[in-house]
């Protein structure tokens, strides 16, 4: 079961349509699409690599016995994307331990001005400085383990993954103004935690 | 005088080019006279700019060999594993 050359140029649409005829060179096709996003969205969520891959096996599964149901309201990405945040959240649940207090504590502080109250500096380009590309990776996997997950996702949809704010927004059934404040707060409180690894003085 | 916690609050949505130009210009100013903003949008920005690159990362390079196994492994399974979880129809 691989996909052919020719499968490469489908639409979503049709791959759908023949992946609902039974074909399996189209399923194979999705997932040579999809399978390396699913992945990384997976993994961000669930902060390790053995139950992101448990996730996207599960999702896929999940596509082929359900195409038959998906109607095309939204579009196949969204749909998918919307899978795979729920199989990743339910295998966080539980487990999960992060709160908003433990993120509110990485976010600035302001006086009665709005004033910041801490001293700011530009670490931005320590890392590059002293750190192999792996060992930055992994530094911002650990910042980003620490977010409660439903930052976490917010932040693997909006900017690992590049989706716009609507898409997010109807993946997660959120408002876009929730989309955006909780991507803004997630990425304030990830600044935070790497420039206290980054930093010196901060 | 716009202060550090408006500027902090609008850096989202100036990185992403969605202000009007008075509100840049705005913004702007103060970052050419305010050190700890321009320090704080340099490292917002680069913080972004990790999240991106960590989205590049390579994925295990048997992933697509191994979903397509769990697949053959399980699709036959479907009657046996009812109801399955909510996923939205679309």
């Amino acid at each position: 079961m691989v996909a052919s050359p020719g499968q490469a140029g489908f639409r979503d649409t049709e791959l759908l349509e023949q992946l609902k005829a039974g074909d399996e060179k189209a399923f194979a096709a999705i997932i040579d699409r999809y399978s390396a996003q699913t992945y990384r969205i997976a993994r961000t969520i669930t902060g390790n690599p053995q139950d992101a891959e448990d996730v996207v096996q599960d999702v896929f599964l999940t596509i082929f016995r359900k195409i038959g149901s998906f109607e095309g309201r939204s579009a196949f990405s969204t749909w998918l994307y919307r899978i795979t945040v729920n199989a990743a959240m339910m295998k966080v649940r539980g487990r999960e331990v992060r709160t908003e207090e433990d993120l509110e504590r990485w976010l600035p502080v302001f006086d009665a001005e709005g004033r910041q109250l801490q001293p700011v500096e530009d670490w931005s380009s320590n890392p590059e400085k002293v750190l192999l590309q792996q060992e930055k990776r992994e530094i911002i996997r650990q910042a980003l383990a620490t977010l409660p997950a439903e930052y976490r996702v917010v932040v693997a949809l909006r900017d690992l993954q590049g989706l716009s704010g609507e898409e997010v927004a109807e993946i997660l059934g959120l408002s876009l103004a929730a989309v955006k404040s909780r991507l803004h707060r997630g990425r304030l409180a990830l600044r935070g935690r790497l420039a206290a690894t980054f930093g010196g003085t901060e | 005088m716009i202060s550090c916690k408006e500027i902090t609050d609008l850096l989202a949505d100036y990185l992403e080019g969605s202000l009007d130009q008075q509100t840049v210009q705005a913004l702007e100013a103060h970052f050419s006279g305010c050190r700890t903003c321009d320090n704080f949008l340099e490292t917002y920005r680069t913080t972004t700019n990790f999240l991106r690159e960590l989205g590049e990362e390579e994925v295990p390079a048997e992933l697509k060999e191994r979903i397509i196994r769990f697949f053959r492994e399980h699709r036959g399974r479907q009657e046996e594993e009812p109801g399955g979880e909510e996923t939205g129809s679309g």
